[in-house]
């Protein structure tokens, strides 16, 4: 299987949140497909964990020169994920397409990912972690994901990796020409050594990354001085073992010295 | 036979051994959150655990396992530091932690000493502890504290933004492996043949040979007899 | 990766051997779907009827339930909104009625008790059955929304005996709508009018290179399939918009576009000024003018009529044929074939041997235009002049593939009207009509009857009122919701004694809810069907509970607001929840209760023996209305059964239906109207009048400065609320977004609210000043994106101030601001329209 990517285009985007609806729409489905829960019930209640794709809207600007934008939130399935990287109990696996993904079961619920995740992407609902797992049912089924399926303007699409970076290159080319500003396809390219590259990308002007928080440098940097004091520790541990092997064999050989010194000193 | 003086209390000693279980599982216990390569802890807990519980996850039911050791050991741990550390705090500006002369020369004179001691093993005067012990006693207590609020932080971290509960796990991390550094050689120097006076004191009797004292910590001999702790022989 | 093999390792080594011992499965990896998961799903084609749009859908019925709806591709703009993605948080609304009620409270109180589906309706039927016996079958009304019956229910008010099958659209797209676009294009007798509405033409804007919308906002507004999907495709086309609107919608989308923020109401003065930019710099193409417009007929001076016509046939159609004036001199337009004279005044001598001074229509338009320039409109409007003059010379350098939007639901002022002549006057100026990327015919496939009854010959109450009422001479004959509740309150022309609502919420959904809701204290009887509550159904005797559209078979339906011809059928994915039950069980029900033995034989007798199967095969074999080639590639009935939509191809093209069979930029049945208005002494003759004047609305009458504490409230569409909200209220699914947009909040200006001391969040109380009395309470948001003079709300997400209902529903808050219930029952002049937003209102602190 190849290596599937989602592209979500800032452009045609008539900001319906078909995406998001249907994102939480379909995880009620998988609800009532592995947990018995049925649809009639699972209505009832907001479930904002089984929402892996939210928007965050805020307004920039004064006016009339005012927008209000939305932010899609969401996992962008990371090629070095962190959260991967940290989860303690490897709830959190990789797919052969690709996407990164949490497995309730094993999971104990100790926001590692949380804590990872530069993009605020995890959370934890009764001691379970979520987010979204790409649709990863459905991709190795043949079907698109769920976001992508109900996107009425192209807006969303998705598909072998090569092919959508093939076309989400080709719009971001299309609109630098018509609207005169350079627009990039975030995340095609490594973004920062902490994620590298990512598996959901997004066309955006450039000039716009900031105000759809499209982090160019995602970070936790907590987490990261953990990293080096983890190899730090691995290297400080085995300084103080072998220093102290070695005075120990120092300090008993000088010891015996001393004492024979000492003898014949009395002698 | 020489006089014996009483250099831990009882409390002292008592905190000092329960001190070493919890740590023990402590350690133990927050290895395998902390680095993967430690996973063999969890998953040998939870073998057993799986099948007891029927967790089907070994990894995750030994983790879980591990967390409760975890979460209960810190829970006694502070519920035994609190009354330790009221009695710390009582003589606070009287604890040997700190230095006997203040100043940087001092200090490094310290280590000077500490220097003649474990390499040149030339007879020394330290006080009832020595520039290192002094160092390490400070830095047990600074990195004991962001621990155990930062761990704290992480228990309750719906109180907190998850930039801050981050934050926290980074400190737990990092605290925690400095911590080790300073227990490791901690724990070296205190199995050290030369020490076996004090590590008999600290787990056994509590006191030390007067002479012993007399002998290595001339500055804490001083210190006693100024205080009439121990009186000169009259004869 | 490291990380996983070795975990890969110890699971397959002491793990798994130690787990398999012990009968546990590795579950660390998640769970692989394979295909015999999704096998369980069965598909089940439907019509979404989230709004009333019915985008092809199809939906997943997982274990008996309603499990997912995504768009079905079948069509090439195949689409569905979020909405329809949120379709099972209606059908499983643990609030939902499903069991018929009948009221013990006092009207509108909402005081029911369960009653038995034999029981509620033989109440119905013993009524209507002895009106109808007593012949006064018209007393009754049916007011139908989207039906769970179409195809049958109006045939059976017909039967029955009613005229009276009163549409909702007088307050959306059938008051001005079609009267502002059949001036220009035809179609509309221009009384009693029932011509093109919104599903006449569609905007190409898949191909569009810049577009004004201006009344509506495609993005969040409705009509996914295919309007808000053509939208999207156009943007990433590089289609660029300006939005002229008091509100910035973010719909619209973030790069290519502009935002014009205009004052409430005054649209008209921007179209004026934006005509006369388009006039003075000759923003059109003479050639197109010529060929396809009435711009070179010669105007009699005294009458604004041509000065001479005659009668010739082009096409088997007899067409007014009408003068113009060519460099060699005046002749009829079918005879000249060379450069027509667009613009000046020529000398035509008369039949009595005079000679009379008449000026093209053009010219004619020009000079009354000459004053409302753009730094005119400018100043009506709060634009900038500079942007109003970009707006002309963009849509210049488009031409023809750009477009002005035409509105929908945007029957709002007074003027709607005048709004709805200058949109179309300047769309045909620029030559947008029947263009790639302009504005298109939209197709439709015309289905056999269901089931054919006789005509009845009484006519109905619009009827009347178009003929004797004076100030409704322009009313819809087909959709005159709110000139019923007169008919109700007046007894005029006639008694109304019952009304019968299958889906329609009058109350919540159209202007002077107050008065709206006295009339109907006055029927005999009022029955609601409905699955959801709303305003209306608290005012019922006798709720009869439908069926979602998920839970029914429904007739064929052939008409979209598509530019392709489109067939498909809504089937039922799951049985209906509790007691419901779909509509043709409930008509078919009252139909044997009420009608004569022989008289249900007749006309229900094989529906009851076979099923719905009676209606499917009349209505495809009476199908007509496409062309041939996509007569030959039309599936089969069964394969529509099945699920298949079919749509035919696009037809670049624009019916027009003009007396002169040219776009008649200058309208001349406008100005036999206005003529005729005129010489009785119409009050409201100036609403029609067909030259580029400013009329204005109510609320700008006078030049009144607001009071400092006063605003033009205004509405929009959120892309997850609908029209009066039944199936988005109390929906789970879609609230987290509607809360994180704070769409139960009214929108201030944020300058403009610091200024009154208004914080985020803080509540209000909004009232009308004409109707101080009716109070709405709402939360404050204050926000960048909205004009100064501007109170916008989104439409249909909150209760309102009549929100009594809302106790029903335990997912709705009290309270918000619904316009409709703090205006007064007021009509727009001749279209009988509804002005909901020809007010102000105020507002003040709640401490």
């Amino acid at each position: 299987m190849s290596v599937n990517m989602k592209c979500y285009d800032t452009t045609p985007c008539i900001r319906c949140f078909a995406c998001m609806v249907g994102c939480s729409a379909e995880n009620r489905l998988r609800l009532q497909r592995d947990e018995r829960i049925g649809m009639e019930k699972s209505v009832q209640s907001k479930l904002g964990h089984q929402s892996h794709l939210t928007p965050k809207r805020r307004e920039l600007g004064v006016f009339p020169d005012a927008r209000q934008v939305t932010a899609f939130h969401h996992c962008n399935h990371c090629e070095k994920a962190p959260c991967l990287d940290i989860c303690p109990v490897n709830a959190i696996t990789r797919r052969t397409g690709g996407e990164v993904v949490i497995s309730q079961d094993p999971c104990i619920g100790c926001s590692s990912c949380v804590d990872a995740c530069p993009f605020d992407v995890p959370v934890v609902t009764d001691g379970k972690a979520y987010k979204c797992h790409g649709c990863y049912d459905r991709i190795e089924n043949g079907l698109k994901p769920s976001c992508v399926n109900v996107c009425p303007t192209d807006a969303m699409f998705s598909g072998a990796k090569e092919e959508v970076l093939k076309e989400a290159n080709k719009r971001a080319a299309l609109y630098t020409q018509t609207t005169g500003k350079e627009h990039v396809v975030y995340g095609a390219d490594k973004v920062n050594n902490y994620v590298g590259t990512l598996h959901w990308v997004t066309i955006i002007p450039k000039e716009d990354l900031e105000a759809y928080q499209l982090d160019t440098a995602p970070s936790r940097p907590a987490m990261q001085f953990r990293e080096v004091a983890k190899s730090a520790g691995v290297v400080g541990a085995a300084a103080i073992a072998v220093g102290s092997v070695g005075h120990l064999i120092y300090w008993l050989g000088k010891r015996k010295e001393k004492i024979m010194q000492e003898e014949q000193k009395n002698v | 036979m020489s006089k014996k003086i009483t250099v831990y209390s009882n409390m002292e000693r008592w905190f000092h051994s329960h001190l070493v279980h919890f740590v023990a599982f402590m350690f133990i216990s927050g290895l395998p959150v902390l680095s993967h390569k430690f996973d063999f802890i969890a998953y040998g807990a939870g073998i057993p655990m799986a099948a007891l519980t029927g967790n089907g996850d070994i990894l995750s039911a030994g983790m879980s396992l591990m967390r409760f050791i975890h979460y209960s050991s810190a829970f006694l741990l502070t519920m035994m530091a609190i009354p330790f550390s009221v009695m710390m705090l009582r003589k606070f500006t009287k604890l040997s932690m700190w230095p006997d002369k203040w100043g940087v020369k001092a200090t490094i004179d310290g280590f000077k000493e500490m220097w003649k001691f474990y390499i040149n093993q030339e007879h020394v005067r330290f006080g009832k502890m020595n520039a290192g012990q002094k160092f390490f006693a400070q830095g047990v207590v600074i990195f004991m504290i962001v621990l155990t609020v930062s761990g704290y932080m992480l228990i309750f971290r719906d109180a907190f933004s998850v930039e801050t509960a981050a934050l926290a796990r980074g400190a737990h991390a990092i605290a925690f492996i400095f911590l080790s550094f300073l227990l490791m050689i901690h724990v070296y120097l205190a199995t050290h043949p030369t020490n076996k006076n004090s590590y008999s004191a600290m787990f056994k009797t509590g006191k030390m040979d007067e002479e012993f004292i007399k002998d290595h910590h001339g500055i804490y001999y001083d210190k006693l007899k100024k205080e009439e702790k121990i009186k000169e022989d009259t004869d | 990766m490291g990380k996983t093999t070795r975990r890969e390792f110890l699971k397959g080594g002491v793990a798994t051997a130690a787990g398999t011992a012990l009968g546990i499965p590795n579950t660390a990896e998640a769970k692989t779907v394979t295909s015999a998961d999704f096998a369980l799903e069965k598909k089940v084609s439907v019509l979404c009827r989230m709004c009333a749009q019915k985008c092809p859908a199809v939906a997943t019925v997982l274990e008996g339930r309603v499990a997912r709806l995504e768009p079905n591709m079948g069509t090439p703009y195949g689409a569905v909104c979020g909405r329809a993605a949120g379709a099972m948080g209606a059908l499983y609304d643990p609030d939902r009625i499903t069991t018929p009620l009948i009221r013990t409270g006092r009207r509108g109180e909402g005081i029911f008790r369960k009653a038995t589906w034999s029981e509620a309706l033989d109440m119905v039927a013993y009524k209507l059955k002895k009106i109808r016996e007593e012949g006064d079958a018209k007393s009754v009304a049916y007011l139908p929304r989207f039906s769970a019956a179409g195809g049958v229910d109006k045939g059976f008010f017909h039967l029955y005996g009613t005229p009276n099958i009163v549409g909702y659209g007088d307050t959306c797209f059938g008051s001005s709508l079609p009267v502002g676009y059949g001036a220009v294009m035809g179609g509309t007798k221009l009384s009693a009018v029932s011509g093109p509405g919104t599903s006449a033409v569609s905007t190409d804007h898949e191909f569009a290179k810049y577009g004004v919308l201006i009344q509506r906002n495609v993005g969040g507004a409705l009509v996914c399939h295919p309007w808000g999907k053509t939208f999207g495709l156009g943007k990433k086309n590089g289609m660029e918009i300006v939005v002229v609107d008091p509100r910035k919608p973010s719909e619209a989308g973030e790069s290519l576009v502009d935002w014009a923020p205009i004052k409430p109401g005054t649209d008209e003065a921007f179209l004026l000024g934006l005509l006369n930019e388009i006039l003075t710099n000759k923003y059109y193409d003479e050639k197109h003018l010529r060929s396809k417009t009435n711009a070179d007929m010669l105007i009699h001076p005294d009458t604004g009529l041509p000065v001479k016509t005659q009668a010739i046939m082009k096409k088997g159609k007899e067409l007014e044929d009408y003068l113009i004036a060519t460099a060699s001199g005046i002749g009829f337009k079918s005879e000249e074939q060379g450069e027509t004279k667009l613009l000046g005044a020529y000398s035509v001598s008369l039949d009595d041997g005079s000679s009379i001074q008449c000026k093209t229509a053009l010219q004619t338009m020009v000079d009354a235009n000459k004053k409302y320039t753009a730094t005119w409109a400018a100043e009506v409007s709060t634009l900038e002049e500079a942007q109003i003059k970009k707006i002309a010379k963009k849509l210049n350098d488009a031409k023809p593939a750009c477009f002005i939007e035409r509105g929908y639901r945007s029957e709002r002022y007074a003027n709607s009207l005048r709004e709805k002549l200058l949109i179309t006057q300047i769309n045909a100026i620029l030559g947008v009509y029947g263009k790639k990327g302009g504005v298109i015919q939209n197709g439709k496939v015309k289905l056999g009857k269901a089931i054919k009854v006789p005509k009845v010959k009484e006519p109905n109450i619009a009827k009347w009122m178009a003929k004797y009422d004076e100030n409704k001479p322009l009313i819809n004959v087909k959709f005159y919701r709110r000139a019923w509740v007169e008919a109700v309150l007046t007894q005029k022309p006639y008694k109304q004694r019952v009304g019968f609502f299958w889906g329609q919420n009058i109350i919540g959904g159209s202007t002077g809810s107050t008065e709206i809701a006295k009339a109907l204290q006055r029927l005999e009887m009022m029955v609601c069907v409905s699955p959801h509550w709303n305003e209306t159904v608290m005012y019922a005797d006798v709720v009869l509970p439908d069926a979602t559209f998920m839970e029914r078979d429904e007739c064929l339906n052939g008409k979209w607001k598509s530019p392709l011809a489109t067939l498909g059928v809504n089937r039922k994915a799951v049985e209906p929840l509790g007691e419901s039950k779909d509509g043709y069980w409930i008509l078919n029900e009252l139909a044997r209760r009420i009608l004569t033995p022989e008289e249900h034989e007749e006309y229900f007798g094989e529906y009851e023996k076979r099923g719905m199967i009676t209606f499917w095969e009349k209505q495809y074999a009476g199908i007509h209305g496409i062309t041939a080639k996509e007569q030959a590639s039309l599936p089969s009935l069964q394969e529509v059964l099945d699920g298949r939509v079919w749509a035919g191809e696009k037809h670049y093209k624009i019916k027009c239906k003009t007396k002169t069979g040219k776009w008649e930029i200058y309208p001349t049945a406008l100005v036999k109207k206005y003529r005729a208005l005129k010489d009785t002494g119409n009050k409201g003759a100036e609403y029609i009048n067909p030259l580029p004047l400013f009329v204005g609305p109510f609320v700008l009458k006078g030049n009144k400065e607001l009071a400092n504490n006063e605003f033009l409230p205004i509405t929009g569409f959120h892309p997850l609320g609908t029209f009066t909200g039944q199936q988005t209220k109390n929906n789970l699914l879609l609230k987290s977004i509607l809360e994180e947009h704070h769409a139960d909040h009214v929108f201030i200006n944020r300058a403009k609210g610091e200024s009154l001391g208004l914080k985020d969040g803080d509540k209000v109380e909004i009232f009308n000043p004409r109707l101080p009395k009716i109070v709405s309470v709402a939360k404050v948001k204050l926000s960048e994106t909205v004009q100064q003079n501007t109170l916008f709300a989104y439409y249909g997400v909150t209760a309102g101030a009549l929100d009594n209902y809302s106790a029903h529903l335990r997912n709705q808050e009290r309270g918000g601001f619904n316009p409709n219930h703090l205006t007064e029952f007021l009509f727009s002049p001749l279209t009988a329209g509804n002005p909901v937003q020809d007010c102000t209102v105020k507002i003040r602190r709640i401490s």
